[in-house]
């Protein structure tokens, strides 16, 4: 366990390294350069799966874990003792690169959670007997996607992913790029941000500039079951079921053995509220969007299905 | 495939066994389909793969690291409009080392001012 405070997790752990705030980064190549210099890693992983490994192991001399003690207070020889432990572990190493490592600044980004999954990388773990086949990896059609139904925008996104930012995943997207739109004078398009699961105004640090940022944009809907920041800062509030009162879509789960699965409604739903599926097909329905309009659950679940075998 | 094939467990598995992959059977979503170390994304938009370690300077006098956590009261923001919770947790408050908070002259559950870069915001 790698943090900056002692916690709970902390006194469970049997190696806690109490590290200076921000220095996840010195550590982390200090465990590479340990991996490399040491000749612990899979060679032969690395030579199927590593490109420019060569590149990486220049770059890394000069981050001894010598150097690592000074900016991050671990003592070298716990941190060879820690590398020497990765190594004798093989293949039962999970690396968690951690919540929160990956802000503010984009050369950070790039830096913590990369180097933290190159760990497993050089012990030859990454992909290997990893949970994350997906139906076609055994032969199997994965659901019918909704995304599908209609072709996919080619505007300028307001996120600036692909154009302003062409390094960055276009399936997450960026919501706090989303806040410079308005100094932007290109057509204005985002993908949606996850109506469940996101509560975007947390995606900005500080309730002001989250304000600023949401006053930039011409109309902010909120679907959610809760009053959060982001719904009291929206012009339109579609109230959602909470999920043991709404019939959700079918969803793939990606594993050693894929499966579907379904989640059915455990109560009625109270008040003025919707699925999620009710809710877009409601909008979709009035905005002429007719694929997208489905009258039931059944509806969903039988066009999800389609072509499964 | 039907939604009666869920009715049993809620679930259709795909395989009957699981599937592992050999060594050389990996797959990798990257142009080279291996472990990028040099990613020609990042060094076409200017960006260098392998990124120079920028020393962390120590925080001087009346200088702290900001960080945060989880509390067990609240969930995330999907809580904060219930009244029970609310009156457990009503704000979220800022905690500072008791000793430099009293070296500060600062009081428990006094209102103070916190500056970071080009932000100011006031906290209890």
């Amino acid at each position: 366990m790698i943090d900056i405070r002692a916690n709970i997790s902390s006194t469970k752990a049997h190696n806690f390294f109490l590290i200076r705030p921000k220095t996840d980064y010195a550590f982390n190549l200090a465990v590479i350069h340990a991996l490399l210099n040491q000749d612990l890693y899979d060679r032969a992983f690395a030579d199927l799966w590593i490109s420019d490994l060569k590149a990486l192991q220049q770059f890394v001399k000069p981050y001894t874990p010598e150097w690592a003690e000074k900016e991050t207070g671990i003592e070298k020889e716990r941190l060879l003792a820690f590398v020497r432990e990765l190594a004798e572990a093989k293949p039962a190493v999970v690396w968690h690169p951690g919540w929160m490592t990956a802000d503010t600044w984009i050369p950070s980004i790039l830096s913590v959670p990369s180097t933290s999954s190159m760990p497993c990388s050089l012990r030859g773990l990454q992909g290997r007997d990893a949970p994350d086949q997906h139906p076609s990896d055994v032969g199997r059609k994965g659901l019918k996607k909704f995304v599908d139904l209609y072709p996919k925008p080619q505007e300028k996104r307001a996120d600036g992913v692909g154009w302003r930012y062409p390094h960055f995943d276009s399936g997450p997207g960026s919501s706090t790029s989303d806040s410079k739109r308005s100094t932007l004078k290109t057509p204005i398009l985002s993908r949606p941000t996850s109506p469940t699961g996101t509560t975007l105004s947390w995606a900005f640090r500080i309730l002001s500039l989250s304000r600023r940022s949401f006053r930039s944009w011409i109309c902010w809907f909120s679907v959610t079951f809760s009053w959060s920041d982001t719904a009291w800062l929206s012009d339109v509030v579609l109230p959602l079921s909470p999920y043991l009162e709404r019939e959700s879509i079918l969803a793939s789960k990606n594993g050693l053995k894929p499966y579907f699965f379904v989640r059915h409604r455990a109560a009625e739903p109270r008040f003025d509220t919707r699925s999620d599926w009710e809710i877009i097909s409601g909008l979709s329905k009035r905005l002429g969007l007719d694929a997208l309009a489905f009258n039931s659950a059944e509806e969903v679940w039988s066009f999800q299905l389609e072509g499964t075998g | 495939m039907t939604i009666r094939d869920f009715e049993a467990t809620g679930m259709v598995p795909l395989s009957k066994d699981p599937k592992y992959r050999k060594v050389n059977e990996l797959k990798f979503k990257t142009p080279s389909g291996k472990i990028e170390v040099i990613s020609k994304k990042l060094e076409s938009a200017g960006l260098p793969s392998l990124k120079l370690y920028e020393p962390v300077a120590k925080p001087a006098d009346a200088q702290f690291r900001i960080t945060f956590g989880r509390c067990a009261v609240h969930t995330q923001g999907h809580t904060v409009n219930n009244a029970m919770l609310s009156k457990e947790m009503p704000e979220n408050v800022l905690w500072l080392n008791t000793k430099v908070g009293q070296s500060m002259g600062i009081a428990d559950g006094e209102l103070v001012e916190i500056t970071g870069g080009k932000n100011t915001e006031e906290s209890r």
